[in-house]
């Protein structure tokens, strides 16, 4: 692709997450590598398989007792291996944005709207305090709200998931990052929105020619919205796909993913789970 | 339209403005129906009222000396009656207002801001900071709250100044306390998550998204308190160690009434009735506040 050499590059080495147990050290994350530009990512996997602790990694954000270590660590020529807590506090936000869950725990409850999405464009000088409010309610038109003035002043809990969809996605590009991470987006929301709210996402992601990071468990989305895949299971990438070879994946356990699928072929018949013994022996096969 | 009761409590407002009218005015109505937070605001208005007209009200000078009228029982010539020096209760009381309401003021002020600070901090930092800050408001909270404040004013000297100092310092802990466990309560939601991947540094984060969700519980906290202070203060005053003579302070006053107890008993009487009520309508109002400003109990 043509953008990524002039594009801002995430370029992931050997990351692995790891967290003391009573009986020994877990790898949540295991020497996962990844090189992505202005390109959209997915990855997927079933519950605890590392996606989102990859996203913290790349943020710095994985919490005491956790570590994280890497080869190399890097957006945008950035070193994220050797940052301090000031310094990070300038990629956050600024170059790496990251969307979460859901709105409804991701807004904080006591604060408008307005305010809430203005805070970081503020904090990281992309506009001043006078110009905040246009701002704010430029990006709520962007990312389609019908009454920005009236969401401008209301509280969380006055929208509807939605909307606090929107407004979190407001809120997170408000500051122009170069690179959008989101975990789940829109597993809180009913399926109408979701396809609106990542309509929205995909358009506003390519204009501006940003990167995004897709953390989800919804294999049709992912294959339908993302460039390419990854599968994690147990904090490692077990295949690498573009999205949309994604269905015709031979690997055992994206096939036992896909497999769990409902579809209209099989009605009225127990849905299959997924083989665990099969894909462990394939897993321990990849990893050495 | 402004005049009308539906444009107050309509479900449909067509402003923000209106919105925001409708709001109060139903806080206004829940405060309302409740009659012991009336009585309780009424005692505080009429309390606050006296403290700043005090010498419009007051029917006497509070330190006038008339040794031929001393000890009078309550009548139409002093309607509390008059102290062991002749000078009129009443006026004695209405002037006491201002002492209590100016030291709950003050410990209010300084202390709450203090044990905020301290206890988001301790909540949100946690870890060897956290650990030490509350084992020190433990060690605070440990001391019964008036042999501190007598200790500290012994070491400080007597006055108004010193008294609300020594208050203050055995006032700040429970705020500690409660800003600490609602810090940690919402210090792993995700809203602070997303505050701090947006690059917010933790003065940011404390200052303006924790404190605003600590504010609530530390005002009830505070005004449930002040009963407290007033209860306080009216000790340091008894002993001697509060406001100094001849200013009127209801402590102080009960204090020199002990003497004469037994025969008129209203030296004592009547400003220890000023300090229930001033105590209990603090008391009422913190609940009823409470109800208010707390959405779980509305």
């Amino acid at each position: 692709m043509y953008w990524t050499l002039k594009m801002a590059e995430l370029l992931i080495e050997d990351l692995t997450v790891t967290y003391p147990t009573a009986t020994g050290p877990v790898d949540v994350v295991k020497s996962l590598s990844l090189r992505m530009g202005a390109e959209r990512i997915g990855i997927v996997g079933e519950s605890g398989s590392g996606k989102s602790m990859t996203a913290r990694a790349v943020l710095g954000l994985v919490r005491a007792p956790g570590v994280a270590k890497a080869g190399r660590m890097a957006y945008d020529g950035v070193d994220l291996l050797r940052q301090s807590p000031a310094s990070w506090r300038g990629i956050r936000g600024r170059r790496i944005g990251m969307v979460l869950q859901d709105p409804k725990f991701s807004l904080n409850p006591v604060l408008r709207i307005g305010r809430q999405i203005a805070e970081a464009g503020l904090l990281h000088r992309v506009f001043t305090p006078g110009q905040a409010r246009a701002r704010v309610m430029a990006m709520l038109e962007t990312v389609g709200v019908d009454h920005p003035d009236r969401v401008f002043d209301a509280y969380p809990h006055q929208l509807s998931g939605g909307i606090g969809q929107r407004v979190m996605i407001a809120a997170m590009m408000i500051a122009e990052p170069g690179l959008l991470i989101a975990d789940e987006p829109t597993s809180a929301l009913d399926v109408m929105v979701r396809g609106q709210v990542l309509e929205m996402m995909d358009r506003e992601i390519r204009k501006r020619g940003m990167g995004l990071l897709m953390i989800s468990h919804d294999l049709k989305m992912v294959a339908h919205f993302c460039d390419r895949v990854l599968v994690m299971y147990q904090g490692q990438v077990v295949e690498s796909c573009a999205a949309k070879d994604l269905f015709h994946s031979q690997h055992p356990y994206t096939r036992g993913l896909l497999n769990c699928l409902p579809t209209g072929q099989n009605p009225g018949q127990v849905l299959p789970t997924i083989d665990r013994k099969l894909i462990q022996q394939t897993v321990s096969h990849h990893g050495q | 339209m402004i005049l009308q009761r539906d444009w107050w409590l309509s479900e449909a407002p067509t402003s923000a403005f209106q919105a925001r009218c409708g709001r109060w005015y139903r806080m206004g109505l829940r405060t309302v129906r409740s009659p012991a937070m009336v009585f309780g605001l009424a005692i505080l208005a009429l309390m606050v009222l006296s403290a700043l007209f005090a010498p419009w009200l007051a029917p006497a000078d509070p330190n006038a000396q008339d040794i031929s009228q001393r000890l009078m029982p309550p009548g139409p010539a002093h309607w509390l009656g008059t102290d062991q020096l002749g000078r009129d209760l009443l006026s004695r009381v209405i002037y006491g207002t201002r002492p209590t309401l100016l030291i709950v003021a003050l410990v209010a002020v300084l202390s709450a801001p203090v044990g905020l600070l301290l206890g988001m901090t301790a909540g949100y930092f946690g870890g060897w900071l956290e650990a030490a800050l509350m084992r020190t408001t433990d060690v605070f909270m440990a001391f019964p709250r008036l042999v501190l404040a007598l200790a500290l004013v012994a070491v400080l000297g007597p006055g108004i100044v010193n008294a609300v100092i020594a208050i203050a310092i055995t006032a700040w802990p429970p705020y500690a306390r409660i800003a600490r466990t609602e810090t940690r309560t919402v210090k792993g939601s995700d809203f602070i998550q997303a505050a701090r991947v947006q690059g917010l540094p933790n003065a940011r984060i404390l200052f303006g998204h924790l404190l605003p969700i600590c504010l609530p519980s530390t005002v009830i906290r505070v005004t449930l308190d002040m009963a407290g202070i007033i209860l306080t203060a009216a000790g340091l005053g008894f002993l001697g160690l509060g406001a100094q003579p001849p200013m009127s302070e209801w402590g102080a006053m009960i204090s020199t009434g002990r003497q004469y107890i037994f025969d008129q008993w209203w030296v004592a009487a009547v400003p220890g009735v000023a300090i229930l009520l001033g105590s209990l309508a603090f008391n009422l109002v913190g609940d009823g506040l409470r109800d208010v400003l707390d959405p779980k109990n509305g």
